[in-house]
């Protein structure tokens, strides 16, 4: 994947001759489809027809009612469900990090989020009249194609990409660190965390410990330094992709943390699955149920990223997890808080000491569970007593 | 319904669910994207103020654009009241 991002660049020098947002839009999609070709024929296909399906409802939802709206888009859902599954399914054994890309299909996690999130918004009424060049241009885009971040249709059309020299540069330096944090740093982590996640027995808490900071950094260093490439090239052909990590690590909880953690994804997955889920079952229930439709909320949407992660009960039990940590936050601690003297509570907010403690057992709330996503529950259960029990 | 009506509900909501002190909460402080209020709080905003303000809000305008200050919630609602 990573030779197919950098021999992108090669391009850039002929796209900053061209004029005129049209010719370069289509010539970045052409690269991109012709780039996604040699890498496996069949992407290039299915993106091509997806955005022509999607054209072609787009329009006819537009001329028709909210049922045809609503009918088109559960159809074209479905047939993006099947395509996610079977590609994760017959793509099994991958791991779950950018660099590890063991799916049948690559970036089809990716396009599935994108394409959802399209037809949601067709049968909101809310995307009018796509244009098929538009859609290709933004379904393929190189860059973010295989990784992310997750770009909107909106933000991505909006823009008229004129690439300038100060951005060039900064594009450049961001690759530079995207490569660093990617290569080097999560690389060599990975090689010294590997083993220890593979046979923990005979090895002290301590070590077992270190092991889960490391894969966590590891994790985070990987997806980030994805992110910072997939940016800094953006930047060379004069788009401006949305940040998708903000020093997630060092946050005071964790809703604070997975709202700076691959930040595009967690955007996706309030837009789309927390805020209808929690705001259905308000609507069917009263006041009093409040914080059971919020907590459902919550769970439905980081199950659903668990198991966008991979198809398995190690995923299903990470999210739930997760979940559980961000209801915890949400619904427990903040009332308890509030019964707390304000002074003690401000204290805690401003003080250096509130902060270090908050930011450490978030950070162990995290990362502890992180081990799931690397093993089966047996093994990571397995390698959690052993770091318990000394 | 005027706009005075509605910072008081906003207020009332926000003096329930924020710790931070309510004398420093002005019209044009970040709510969401400075972490006073989480994607829950706003969820339950949006909620509070359709119940007490009778205004139907869709999922797809509860976001960071739409909730983020006191300021710009006042715009949303002046916006969905006088549509």
């Amino acid at each position: 994947m990573l030779p197919l991002l950098l021999g992108f660049l090669a391009l850039a020098p002929l796209y900053w001759l061209m004029s005129g947002v049209r010719l370069r839009r289509d010539f970045l999609s052409l690269a991109s489809l012709t780039a996604l070709g040699l890498y496996d024929w069949r992407l290039p296909v299915l993106i091509v027809a997806a955005a022509l399906l999607l054209a072609a409802a787009g329009r006819r939802a537009w001329s028709g009612g909210t049922g045809t709206r609503r009918l088109g888009a559960a159809m074209g859902l479905l047939l993006l469900g099947i395509l996610f599954v079977g590609n994760k399914m017959a793509g099994q054994g991958g791991g779950a990090l950018p660099s590890q890309s063991g799916l049948a299909l690559l970036g089809i996690s990716y396009l599935a989020l994108k394409l959802a999130a399209a037809w949601i918004e067709l049968a909101r009424g809310r995307l009018i009249a796509p244009r098929p060049r538009e859609l290709l241009a933004w379904l393929a885009f190189l860059p973010t194609y295989p990784s992310g971040p997750i770009e909107e249709l909106e933000h991505f059309r909006s823009q008229d990409p004129r690439p300038t020299r100060v951005g060039v540069l900064q594009g450049l330096e961001r690759v530079l660190f995207g490569l660093v944090k990617a290569l080097l740093l999560a690389h060599y982590l990975g090689v010294w965390v590997d083993p220890i996640l593979a046979a923990p027995e005979g090895r002290s808490s301590g070590e077992l410990l270190l092991g889960v900071y490391a894969s966590t950094l590891r994790f985070y260093l990987d997806f980030a330094g994805y992110s910072d490439i997939a940016i800094g090239i953006s930047a060379l052909f004069g788009y401006e992709i949305r940040e998708n990590f903000d020093s997630p690590l060092v946050r005071r909880n964790l809703v604070q943390l997975w709202q700076h953690w691959h930040i595009t994804l967690t955007h996706w997955l309030r837009t789309y699955i927390f805020i209808p889920v929690s705001r259905g079952l308000m609507r069917h229930s009263g006041k009093r149920w409040e914080g059971f439709a919020l907590a459902a909320g919550q769970l439905a949407a980081m199950l659903f990223c668990g198991l966008w992660h991979g198809l398995g009960w190690n995923f299903v039990l990470w999210g739930a997890l997760q979940a559980l940590g961000m209801i915890w936050v949400g619904l427990v601690a903040r009332p308890i808080g509030r019964l707390l003297p304000r002074s003690l509570v401000a204290w805690w907010r401003h003080s250096r000491c509130g902060y270090a403690i908050s930011t450490l057992v978030t950070f162990h709330a995290f990362a502890l569970p992180t081990v799931l996503v690397v093993a089966d529950v047996e093994s990571s259960l397995h390698y959690l007593r052993l770091l318990f029990a000394g | 319904m005027d706009a005075e009506t509605v910072e008081r509900q906003i207020l009332a909501f926000l003096r329930e669910r924020v710790e931070e002190d309510q004398e420093t909460i002005r019209r044009d402080t970040a709510l969401v994207s400075s972490g006073l209020i989480d994607s829950m709080d706003t969820v339950r905003l949006a909620t509070h103020l359709e119940r007490t303000l009778r205004l139907k809000i869709p999922d797809e305008d509860i976001s960071v654009e739409n909730f983020d200050s006191i300021a710009r919630i006042l715009s949303y609602v002046e916006g969905r009241l006088g549509g």
